[in-house]
């Protein structure tokens, strides 16, 4: 009762994370290897695992872990849980900015590696991102603060960034085109050790923010007045969970591209496991978050090996189904 | 327990006359395109349970929303232990006093009621052992014990208003006689069991020094349990006076606008609507 089952369920999934983690680190495009040989390799093989295979693995991890936090820590602020990049207008944003730099940047002559592995599609969807999520928070608090209208300015800001890029779509050209599309597509191909120290630095400073402040996003769970009542500093604290989550989210979209649900369906997951209690909500929804996107990568490299599925295709066809299942048990919910 | 005859009269309280919890001066506060609240004074003892009386859209809730300190008034101030409210953060606030509001929306939250209750807390140091046994002991009292490891959001209105009245007491604990509590229609949802529980514990709460403010659509409870009752009517304050004056025929018919009986029952006098 005290927390003994919650914290052996957390061990239980620290575990198959860890096992998940290892299993994605032996299965790949190139060649798989046994458990056992993992941590004996030499020569090519070494090379493989170390260069490609582990920062690959590595910042599979960190993207999915960084992402189911962002996804709650987003739930609470606007007590809704439905609210996830997608639905928040965050990714729209980010695709927008970074369809701009790639198009700019096409007139201008340069072309971006890959599409996802230049500086300049990075830096201008995190942009992209941080603008979406705060239009959609001013909007949202100029229309009453109350739930419903945050969500609904969210679904206009997406509908706008959208349509923008539509615009630039069409009229890109076919090199353009390919590096939107792989963009939007989403995928872990810019895994390279410099992107991983970044996803791991604002993952992990975004989980340690969001721990110490466990509690109080427990209060926050029952509205912004009663969590006053308790003795929560509600603007100021709300304010540094926004912009944890801005930082933490634009700096992986712009990594990423756009990977969807994994910040929706983790912190649902972990929250039939262990609870709403932030104290196990959270490491339980890192974990399972790191798990699913890890798994995902994996299937995403083997699959159609040696080419790759893109990982948002993936994501998306595990997750959309279950966001489906959660919008109408969310209903039938309401409604009883 | 202190008999009721020695708490009549807010005024003849034995604890220090100068001393206020709280003091409101000049409020103004628009509650909506209509309606204007004006309050030149209001003020709580030390001690007192003051009762918030009058119909619905009174500015009852309104004038609790900015005593709480949950809404800033356009224009006024209200001092609270010594302080301008303005000036005392969250975390001082809840050390202080606790609210139970009227309504919590219904959304679900996905936290049990012990956790809900739990979140007193985040203003006390108290050890986990300590949490644990008071939360279990005022769910007891409150006859929630059974329902603590329920969702939140799937309990009865009436269990949702026990499990924060169980809060704020929980936040209460052991800081008593500097403590206010504000309560909005607490026993809105409750059955008369029920009500009685929470009315066991709010004059245990009082016995030991807590200040209580509650709105109260009860006029025989108020009579009853309170030591001062406050009428408001059209975003005003009407009249101010001892609680058992407020068993008076043509006072309760104009603040209602509509006929009352007054009835004698033992010691006791009730006041009916005969409609």
């Amino acid at each position: 009762m005290f927390g003994h089952p919650r914290s052996f369920k957390i061990s239980l999934l620290a575990a198959l994370t860890a096992a998940v983690f290892l299993l994605a680190l032996s299965i790949g495009a190139a060649r798989d290897f046994s458990l056992p040989s993992l941590f004996g390799t030499q020569g090519f093989d070494r090379d493989i695992l170390l260069d490609i295979r582990l920062p690959r693995v590595l910042f599979a991890f960190f993207a999915g872990a960084g992402l189911a936090l962002t996804g709650v820590i987003m739930q609470c602020l606007f007590r809704n849980p439905l609210a996830e990049p997608f639905l928040m207008g965050t990714s729209a944003g980010a695709m927008l900015f970074a369809i701009i730099a790639i198009f700019a940047a096409g007139r201008l002559g340069i072309h971006f590696h890959a599409g996802l592995s230049g500086l300049g599609p990075a830096l201008f969807s995190f942009i992209g991102a941080a603008l979406a999520f705060s239009l959609v928070l001013h909007l949202g608090r100029s229309t009453g603060g109350q739930v419903q209208f945050v969500l609904l300015a969210g679904i206009a800001i997406n509908a706008i960034a959208s349509s923008a890029s539509g615009v630039f779509i069409f009229m890109a050209n076919d090199r353009e085109l390919r590096d939107i599309t792989f963009w939007n597509l989403g995928s872990y191909g810019a895994a390279t050790y410099p992107a991983v120290a970044l996803a791991a630095v604002v993952t992990v400073a975004a989980a340690v923010v969001a721990l110490v402040m466990h509690r109080r996003l427990d209060a926050l769970l029952l509205g912004d007045l009663v969590a006053f009542d308790l003795g929560v500093k509600v603007k100021q604290d709300r304010r540094l969970l926004f912009i944890v989550v801005v930082i933490c989210q634009g700096a992986l979209v712009s990594l990423t591209g756009m990977i969807a649900f994994i910040a929706l369906v983790a912190p649902h997951l972990a929250r039939m496991a262990v609870g709403a209690t932030h104290r196990a909500l959270l490491p339980a929804s890192i974990l399972i978050g790191a798990a699913i996107s890890l798994l995902a990568d994996t299937f995403a490299r083997k699959l159609a090996a040696p080419a790759e599925i893109p990982l948002g295709v993936l994501t998306g066809i595990m997750g959309a189904p279950f966001f489906l299942y959660m919008l109408v048990r969310h209903k039938t919910r309401s409604e009883a | 327990m202190r008999s009721r005859a020695d708490v009549t009269g807010a005024n003849s309280l034995p604890r220090d006359p100068k001393r206020e919890v709280l003091r409101a001066a000049n409020i103004v506060h628009r509650i909506n395109a209509q309606l204007t609240l004006q309050v030149a004074e209001f003020c709580l003892k030390p001690g007192e349970f003051v009762a918030v009386l009058g119909p619905n859209g009174a500015g009852k809730t309104t004038l609790m929303n900015i005593l709480s300190g949950g809404l800033k008034p356009r224009q006024g101030s209200v001092s609270f232990a010594g302080k301008n409210l303005r000036d005392l953060q969250a975390p001082e606030l809840a050390a202080r006093r606790a609210v139970v509001r009227a309504s919590s929306d219904g959304l679900a939250t996905g936290l049990t009621a012990r956790e809900v209750i739990e979140l007193a807390s985040l203003s006390q140091r108290i050890s986990q052992r300590l949490l644990h046994t008071l939360t279990v002991a005022y769910a007891r009292a409150l006859d929630l014990e059974a329902r603590l490891d329920a969702d939140f959001g799937v309990l009865s209105s009436g269990e949702k208003q026990r499990v924060h009245f169980a809060r704020a007491l929980l936040q209460a604990n052991g800081r008593e006689p500097e403590f206010l509590l504000l309560l909005d229609e607490p026993f809105a949802h409750l059955d008369a069991k029920h009500a009685q529980a929470v009315t066991r514990e709010l004059l245990q709460l009082k016995d030991n020094g807590a200040t209580i403010i509650c709105i109260l659509h009860d006029i025989n409870y108020a009579a009853h349990h309170a030591d001062r009752v406050v009428l408001m009517k059209r975003a005003g304050v009407v009249a101010e006076l001892p609680a058992k004056e407020i068993m008076n025929k043509a006072l309760l018919e104009q603040i209602y606008e509509t006929p009352f009986a007054i009835m004698r029952q033992g010691k006791k006098t009730y006041a009916i609507s005969t409609n």
